[in-house]
């Protein structure tokens, strides 16, 4: 095993967990987040030999995470777009028939309003709101400033009080 | 509000997990591993683009001329004049009528370049 496996292995030692549970905020359902955060391995072994460690390795690694996930649920939403279903009934199907959700009815209705959002803003919503992530860590990761991501944070908090209020 | 113990995974789910993952080295090979492998082979082509490149430039700056410069001159007039032009072909005055082209020539020659009935049609009946 060489120099660059094992530190491979450390990240994944260090990292899995953390950036599981990370992607699990980010789509919820633990199908995707499996299938994700393999895909998020893959990429990260094969840009380990350019990474520079001058870079905060936690901020990379979740940089790389998070726009997988925005990735992932773009083509989600394509996929959906192409087969002509509407994506609402879609994603009220995967967290009422996720086995692996414990969360009550209010939580299960605020998952139902995130995932209405825009994917860039419920990606600000998730990381500011289930993460508790500071504007400043979410900047770094996102790479947009402080103040697009409050005003994003703003938005996205209305879109959601209004969502909830109408399905209850 | 959503807290993440409002999710769970499978049993002993992140242990298997570390092993699917670790595995990812031996599964993708490793970029910096298949740079090892092609660069005796990269190098040895840029030696050979090299030494090409140094032949070209040896042979160009030192042309041996005839007495007569008779093949000097034809290189020369190679560069210069490209004998697919077909225009060059209709119109040559300096063409040798032995060495002229026939009808035949001119019309096999528009039916290999893919040109247009019309155009073929035209010469046929010229």
């Amino acid at each position: 095993m060489n120099d660059l496996e094992l530190r491979f292995n450390q990240i994944v030692k260090d990292y899995k967990e953390r950036l599981y549970w990370h992607v699990r905020t980010l789509v919820f359902s633990h199908e995707d987040a499996d299938d994700l955060i393999q895909e998020i391995f893959i990429k990260v072994w094969n840009a380990l030999p350019s990474f520079r460690e001058e870079s905060n390795l936690y901020t990379w690694l979740y940089r790389i995470a998070t726009n997988e996930s925005i990735n992932f649920l773009r083509r989600k939403k394509i996929r959906a777009a192409l087969s002509f279903s509407s994506l609402t009934p879609q994603h009220e199907n995967i967290i009422d028939g996720d086995t692996y959700f414990n969360g009550d009815e209010l939580e299960r209705e605020l998952i139902k309003a995130i995932q209405k959002l825009p994917e860039k803003q419920r990606v600000v919503f998730s990381l500011k709101y289930i993460e508790e992530m500071t504007y400043e860590e979410m900047s770094e990761i996102l790479g947009t400033s402080v103040g697009a991501l409050k005003a994003s944070y703003h938005i996205a908090c209305e879109k959601i009080k209004k969502s909830i209020k109408l399905s209850l | 509000m959503i807290k993440k113990n409002s999710y769970s995974v499978p049993e002993g789910y992140f242990d298997n997990l570390e092993s699917k993952l670790t595995a990812i080295p031996q599964m993708q090979g490793s970029k910096a591993r298949r740079w090892e492998k092609i660069s005796p082979y990269l190098a040895l082509a840029a030696c050979f683009c090299f030494s090409l490149v140094l032949g070209k430039m040896i042979i160009k700056g030192g042309p041996a001329l005839d007495e007569d410069g008779s093949t000097y001159q034809e290189m020369v007039y190679a560069d210069l004049i490209p004998y697919t032009e077909p225009l060059y072909i209709f119109t040559s005055t300096d063409a040798d009528e032995s060495e002229a082209l026939s009808q035949e020539d001119i019309i096999s020659y528009l039916i290999e370049s893919g040109a247009s009935i019309e155009l073929i049609d035209y010469h046929t009946n010229k």
